[in-house]
């Protein structure tokens, strides 16, 4: 169940062992559960249970019914289906059954979490949401944060170009694909960072599908909202 | 129960393809990466001789070769800060001597970068380097090198070397003219080795040696080098053929896995190297990889006042099992009016600020939604060390905010939670217990470099009351040749760390690392102590008390520590030997900045003698380290033995680093080219500093990023 619901995968043989000889090096500890049997503990010594995943908690919003998403990895090349989790503050929160979360505001990604290893903290997308509504091209200022390798927030700014791009047919799952008006966006780096591109496909005064660029460890996610 | 049948994408990949193709052609390359080759030596380089290059910062290259069967060479290298480059080497030179046969050499070397590379311009990288400067001189020699790239491919470098680099084509010391004293250099026969030669430095002849290479693929780099080493002692001790000082090399990269290098030296010996390099700054997963957080909630419809002062079982047991969803134990809670205060323990996230998110979190989620501020208590062994107030209109209004993490701190109200209120609930501890494997390494024995012991360990804990303590271990070897060394002590201190391989080869089937009870307490703001009594560490049994000064808002900190303890004995269970003593240190921490940080213990040390250690310790913000020590005593040299005085290098990997899931372990490792008496510490746990880092300032501001995540 969910195999298309997860986003984190198994883990190699040979990291596998190059942790568990870390540890044995180490004679370290932190503190443990009480715990039955030498290889139930030997497994939760080594790689202890994930936590805050609250499997339960996306099977109830699934059966519910609640919107869904449908993120897939470009660069990556796995896709997965997510469930509205929660909306607050014009943010809507989507998760997966393993917990990997992402929040957009009006459509847009404005963060990520658990996602690769490589999230986007937060962003700015400046008026990009304004101007892909109304068709319109313009430039805009876009700030983002994300976590280094010495996880230090690093923040970057970048000016970002929009242009229309005509109507493309939007495949959908269910039904006939959708006509959509196409807005892409070019992004330069104010300093320090890498240029990058989005995609927007407005329908109807909404959002329907997006490509992003979340970070360079991650690549592009596209996100489908599920008519 | 069955779920919704989920779509794939991968039927539509043509369309999806077709769709983004615009995309795919806007986004740009990577930078091409512009990699250093390393020479025999670990260092950037050619063949044998050095460039002017450094390695990335922060970056670790590991290498060996083997030169014909006959030298073999291990070396890791650290670019301790942008232009400092420092190295441990372990070499071994098969039949070097006619009486003791093959002889095994331990050497340091360090680079400088005085000028670093314009790339527009003319101004090449301009390095001194010191080789082998501490060991017994076998590799010793000096360089002063300018390289300079003149194409994406190709760089070539100039120098001038001077003693083992001065041996090949020399001509008079050019130093000469500021002074004779620089025209004759001495012989090393006879030294211990680890003093510094610093009267040799630059002296005697000097000799220039050229480099080039060329990136000729991706993957292949070749080299060509006139070499100013004359092989000397190779030549006349292991009949080494120097024919030509041309040397020539290939280096293959394979990606991730490393560089296998292929070189000929002086036209008669073929050398085989492999080296990687790696970049603490490059963890598994930068961000960390673990599963998102809970949201920020507006909270429950229940009145405040049915929370407090003494909360009902339900409700707390409910908040209880959401923070331990969380890897967070909860200690205590009290509301009082619109202000909650919780004590909590982070049993999982190794930033401490993640901890301190989540947990306000939960709250916002379990509290009354007129609870408007937190006031969060962090424990680390029962004692509170810092207090995080943290209001839900904030929470609520940065949990998305542009650069919210850092807006988030300052808004908190970060305090000392020495003296603060610090709600307690019965304790909720059970006796915790884990089985675990372990290897313990033992290093650079003569007639093996490297030997291990691997086994099982059981691991037991029990906090019968607040701050106190009980836990033991005992470890089962299952497979291992530590106990093979037949090298005895001959040293003439008292055998406080030297007997080592008895140790290894007495113990018992079942031995016992540990078995202490430990006591922790807050004595006043500012302040905290440990009191540890028992079997202290494998060698040492007795009483080890604490005290630590670390004020919150200083990069400083002061502990002192004073130790009774008595010799135990080989076999490791509960008996000792005749040797005690009283040993304690004075230390001073500094948080230089930048993750430097330095630390000086002055004090008495295991064998009666005074000194004082030096450690610096380059500390990445995701928690790897990397330091050097060394410790000078009223110990002579002489009487200290081979090494002349004791030191290292030290390595810490947290688990996180490798596979990105949240955890507090870590792996660490001391590498000393030999272990001798002189200048030896206790190894007692849960020395303070390190125990409370973490939870205290700056650290916690330091790794506030993690707040929301």
């Amino acid at each position: 169940m969910g195999e298309l619901l997860a986003m984190t995968g198994g883990r190699s043989y040979g990291r596998a062992a190059l942790i568990l000889a870390l540890l044995a090096l180490a004679g370290c500890g932190a503190a443990g559960k009480v715990v039955s049997g030498p290889k139930a503990a030997a497994e939760k010594a080594i790689l202890p249970d994930p936590l805050g995943v609250d499997q339960a908690g996306a099977e109830r919003l699934i059966r519910s019914g609640a919107p869904s998403i449908a993120v897939s990895m470009l660069d990556r090349g796995d896709g997965v289906l997510m469930v509205r989790a929660g909306e607050r503050a014009g943010v809507t929160r989507w998760r997966s059954i393993d917990n990997v979360q992402l929040y957009t505001r009006g459509g847009l990604l404005v963060g990520t979490r658990g996602l690769g290893g490589d999230d986007l903290m937060t962003a700015d997308p400046g008026g990009v949401l304004a101007l892909a509504l109304a068709g319109q091209g313009g430039q805009v200022t876009r700030v983002e944060t994300r976590l280094d390798g010495d996880r230090r927030t690093e923040l970057r700014r970048f000016t970002c170009t929009l242009t229309p791009d005509g109507t493309d047919n939007v495949p959908v799952p269910r039904g006939p694909a959708l006509t959509a008006t196409r807005l892409n966006e070019v992004c330069r780096p104010q300093g320090k960072g890498r240029a990058f591109a989005n995609s927007y496909w407005i329908r109807e005064g909404r959002v329907l599908q997006t490509v992003q660029h979340v970070s360079d460890g991650v690549g592009r996610v596209k996100i489908l909202y599920i008519p | 129960m069955v779920l919704p049948r989920v779509f794939s994408l991968s039927g539509r990949r043509g369309a999806i393809a077709s769709l983004l193709g615009g995309i795919a052609t806007t986004t740009l390359p990577a930078h091409a990466q512009e990699s250093t080759g390393l020479s025999h030596y670990g260092l950037p380089g050619y063949v044998e001789m050095p460039s002017a290059y450094a390695l990335p910062d922060g970056a670790l290259a590991f290498s060996i070769n083997d030169h014909g069967g006959d030298v073999r060479r291990g070396t890791i290298a650290f670019q301790i800060t942008p232009r400092l480059t420092g190295t441990f080497r372990y070499s071994w030179f098969k039949d070097y001597s006619a009486t003791e046969g093959s002889r095994y050499d331990r050497s340091f070397d360090l680079r400088y970068q005085l000028l670093t590379e314009d790339p527009q311009g003319w101004r090449p990288a301009l390095a001194i380097g010191l080789q082998d400067f501490g060991g017994t001189g076998l590799f010793e020699g000096e360089y002063l090198v300018a390289s300079k790239r003149f194409s994406p491919s190709v760089t070539a470098s100039v120098g001038i070397g001077w003693g083992r680099l001065g041996s090949y084509g020399e001509f008079s010391n050019p130093l000469g003219v500021f002074s004779d004293r620089f025209k004759t250099r001495l012989g090393r026969d006879g030294s211990p080795g680890g003093d510094l030669n610093v009267d040799h430095f630059f002296r005697g002849d000097a000799a220039l040696f050229f480099g080039l290479d060329w990136q000729a693929t991706e993957r292949l780099r070749l080299s060509v080098e006139y070499s100013s080493d004359g092989m000397d002692l190779e030549s006349s001790r292991m009949g080494f053929d120097h024919k030509t000082p041309i040397n020539i090399g290939a280096q293959y990269r394979f990606g991730e896995a490393g560089t296998l290098g292929l070189a000929l030296l002086n036209g008669s010996a073929a050398a085989l190297s492999y080296s990687f390099i790696l970049d603490p700054r490059e963890p598994v997963a930068p961000s960390g990889a673990e599963a998102g957080p809970p949201p920020v909630a507006p909270g429950g419809a229940a009145a405040a006042a049915s929370w407090g002062p003494v909360p009902d079982e339900a409700r707390v047991a409910a908040l209880r099992a959401g923070l331990k969803d969380q890897g967070i134990r909860l200690d205590g809670i009290r509301v009082e009016g619109a202000a909650a205060t919780v004590s909590v323990s982070n049993e999982r996230w190794p930033a401490a600020a993640e901890a301190y998110g989540r947990t306000a979190r939960v709250l916002s989620a379990h509290l009354p939604a007129q609870v408007r501020s937190f006031r969060i208590v962090s424990h680390v062994k029962g004692v509170p060390v810092t207090s995080v107030t943290l209001t839900r209109a904030d929470l609520e209004a940065l949990e998305y905010a542009t650069d919210g993490a850092r807006l988030s701190r300052e808004r908190a109200v970060v305090r000392d939670a020495a003296g603060l209120p610090d709600p307690r609930l019965n304790p909720d501890r059970s006796f915790d217990v884990k089985l675990r494997p372990y290897v313990t390494p033992a290093f650079f024995d003569p007639d093996a470099p490297l030997r291990l012991d691997a086994g099982a360990e059981a691991r037991a804990e029990w906090s019968p009351v607040r701050g106190l303590y009980l836990s033991g271990a005992v470890r089962g070897k299952v497979v291992g040749n530590t106990d093979a060394s037949s090298r005895d002590s001959n040293s003439g201190l008292p055998h406080v760390r030297s007997d080592g391989p008895l140790y290894d080869r007495e113990s018992s089937d079942l031995y016992i690392p540990y078995v202490t009870a430990e006591w922790f307490a807050r004595p006043g703001t500012d302040l905290y102590s440990r009191v540890s009594f028992g079997l202290l560490e494998r060698m040492y049994g007795g009483v080890s008390g604490e005290v630590l000064w670390a004020p919150a808002d200083r990069r400083y900190a002061v502990g002192a520590e004073l130790n009774y303890v008595k010799q135990r004995d080989y076999e490791g269970e509960f008996g000792f030997l005749d040797y005690d003593v009283v040993t304690g240190h004075v230390s001073g921490y500094y948080d230089i900045g930048g993750g430097y940080n330095a630390q000086v213990d002055i004090g008495r040390y295991l064998a009666g003698d005074w000194g004082s250690t030096f450690t610096l310790t380059r500390r990445f913000g995701n928690g790897f380290e990397v330091g050097a020590f060394f410790t000078l005593t009223d110990v002579s040299f002489e009487d200290f033995g081979e090494g002349s005085f004791d030191k290292g290098v030290t390595f810490r990997i947290p688990l996180t680093w490798l596979t990105g899931q949240p955890s507090q372990e870590s792996g660490g490792l001391t590498l000393r080219p030999i272990q001798r008496d002189g200048g030896a510490r206790l190894s007692v746990r849960n020395r303070l500093y390190d125990l409370t880092r973490s939870e205290r300032e700056p650290e916690l501001t330091d790794q506030w990023g993690s707040f929301w995540r």
